[in-house]
Parts: structure tokens; sequence; C-alpha cells
């Protein structure tokens, strides 16, 4: 029976482990791949990260807003 | 913003394409992108679509900046690998180029 209690206890630690691993609001880190996008951008009608693939390294930096401080 | 753009051809003696993000919508964007002369693009994540998936939305929802951009900074290499990452608590403070730019620098080698 106590078995039993710790098997349940593991899979659904495992299960945690699993699935919270697959959430929307896991970051990026150093060595991943990064998903490709197709956004409207301000220097032409659409920038995707595939237009730099295999060309230039790319330094994508994130903003609060525009019109404010820098 | 600005130092970015004065400093642009520093990074594209390196390779680099910058980009910057937020939740602005386009015709935000737009605007202040030529108020500033920036002659690099912003792209729009109106739909918050892409920043969740870089990690870099705040979605604490007790942040000043909930749902909005992180200030943040990733380079990623032209094999699309995420080789350097910073994301600032405050985003009122900003990267110095000099700091991006030793990164790159450190990540092409030289």
């Amino acid at each position: 029976m106590r078995r039993i209690a710790t098997l349940a206890v593991l899979v659904t630690v495992a299960a945690g482990m699993l699935f919270g691993a697959t959430l929307p609001a896991a970051a990026l880190e150093v060595g991943d791949k990064v998903p490709d996008f197709t956004l409207p951008a301000t220097t032409q009608e659409t920038v995707s990260m595939h237009d730099f693939l295999g060309k230039k390294n790319v330094l994508l930096f994130g903003f609060v807003g525009a019109f404010t401080p820098t | 913003m600005a130092a970015l753009e004065r400093d642009l051809a520093k990074f594209e003696s390196r390779n680099t394409q910058v980009v910057g993000i937020s939740t602005d919508f386009p015709m935000a964007q737009k605007p202040w992108a030529d108020k500033m002369g920036l002659e690099f693009p912003l792209v729009s994540d109106w739909q918050r679509k892409v920043l969740p998936s870089y990690g870099l939305l705040d979605t604490d929802p007790n942040s000043v900046i909930y749902r909005y951009a992180k200030r943040s900074y990733l380079i990623i290499d032209k094999d699309g690998i995420v080789r350097w990452k910073k994301i600032l608590d405050d985003p009122r403070q900003a990267l110095s180029d000099d700091e991006l730019l030793a990164a790159l620098d450190k990540i092409n080698g030289q």
C-alpha cells in the first residue's frame, strides 16, 4: 500500500515537471533555438526571424513601449 | 534606443541586425521610429504571440509592466541559437552599447 502511495507521488511529480516545462511562460535560454516569427515592422511591411538565418546575428531587444523613456 | 541608432554602424560591422520588439500597435511604433530617426526595424507584437514564446513578456500581474515587453536583450546567432541574454528587472534601465558590443565580439570570436 505504501509502495503504491510512493509511486503515486512520483507519478504526480513527474507529470508536474513534464507539463510544467511546456507552459508558454518558459523563457528561452542560452543554447536554445528561437522560434520563427513574422511581425509588422517600421522599416518595411514585415520582418521575420528567418530573414536573417544563415546571414547575420540578431540583437533582439524588448522595450516597454513607444514614446516611453529609453 | 537612440544610442543603438548612434552605434548602428558598430553593430553592422559585427554582422549584426538590430531589431526592437514591443507590444505597441504598428501605428504607434512607426511615428516613434520616425521621430527617433531609427534605421533599424521595430516590430509590433501587438497580438502578444511572439514575446511569450521568447520569454520576454512580463507575466507578473503585480508588475507595472504586466503584459508589456520586458527590457531585454537577446543575441541570436546565424543558426538561430540564443548565444547571450539579459533581462533587466527595471524597465527604465538600459544596457550600454559597449556591453552589447563586447558580448558580440566574444560570440564572433574576436
